[in-house]
């Protein structure tokens, strides 16, 4: 993200997020589709898909949080990033601390996180003609992927048939979508004060 | 013998191992973490 926001990769989400459904439709299908490959090439033993679908998710996180990092001055984005860093340490830790501590199933949150997902890109759909729902659309998506971080925690701890590979994966993936919403978060308040 | 893999349903929740991470799940947070980051430099 940090060396992103120096080149003009930075400037995609002006164009993509003209449309706002248009950028979540264009970042949703490169998580899910880069997800999807790299899940398929650890599981078929398949290293040069697996690095496919990893580059396909590393450029889809970098590009995205590169483009909101480009709101921030550059002397400033490091300390962004830092407090980022620690905010979703924080929240990843209290979600974790939650699931280890409760002898429960939590297999319930994963179908929570989709319909989240669903719920948010239905209101950015909405807000892309009807601006303050896109606040909504924000708020479902970061919360669809707090909880799908909850479903790869609870997957961590009771499914030992998945491969390290693939949960590895599914974590990441999870993390990466809280961080850039939280990095949403911390630049807002930062401009704020 | 070899034991088939344990499913969501078999699995005992009660694992005794209180706070301490067995190395599979190590593993899994080390390489997330590391490929987080990658993401974030």
């Amino acid at each position: 993200m940090a060396v992103v926001a120096e080149t003009p990769l930075a400037a995609i989400n002006e164009t993509l997020f003209r449309l706002p459904i248009v950028g979540v439709i264009v970042y949703g299908a490169a998580i899910t589709g880069g997800e999807l490959i790299a899940e398929r090439g650890v599981e078929g033993g398949d290293t040069g898909i697996a690095v496919a679908g990893m580059v396909i998710l590393q450029l889809a996180f970098g590009v995205f949080g590169a483009g909101i990092l480009s709101f921030v001055p550059a002397e400033s984005r490091l300390a962004v990033l830092g407090v980022t860093a620690v905010v979703v340490a924080i929240l990843t830790a209290l979600v974790s601390g939650y699931v280890y501590a409760r002898s429960k199933s939590f297999a319930h949150w994963g179908s929570y996180a989709t319909y989240s997902f669903i719920g948010g890109v239905i209101a950015v759909a909405v807000g892309t003609f009807v601006a303050p729902v896109l606040l909504v659309g924000f708020v479902l998506i970061f919360l669809g992927f707090v909880l799908r971080l909850g479903w790869e925690i609870w997957r961590l701890r009771d499914r030992r048939d998945i491969s390290v590979g693939v949960q590895t994966i599914g974590v990441y993936v999870a993390v990466a979508g809280v961080f850039v919403h939280v990095l949403q978060l911390v630049i807002r308040f930062f401009a704020r004060e | 013998m070899v034991e088939p893999p344990m499913s969501s349903a078999e699995t005992p929740y009660e694992t005794g191992r209180g706070f301490g991470l067995s190395s599979r799940e190590a593993r899994v947070i080390g390489g997330a973490s590391v490929l987080m980051a990658i993401n974030v430099a």
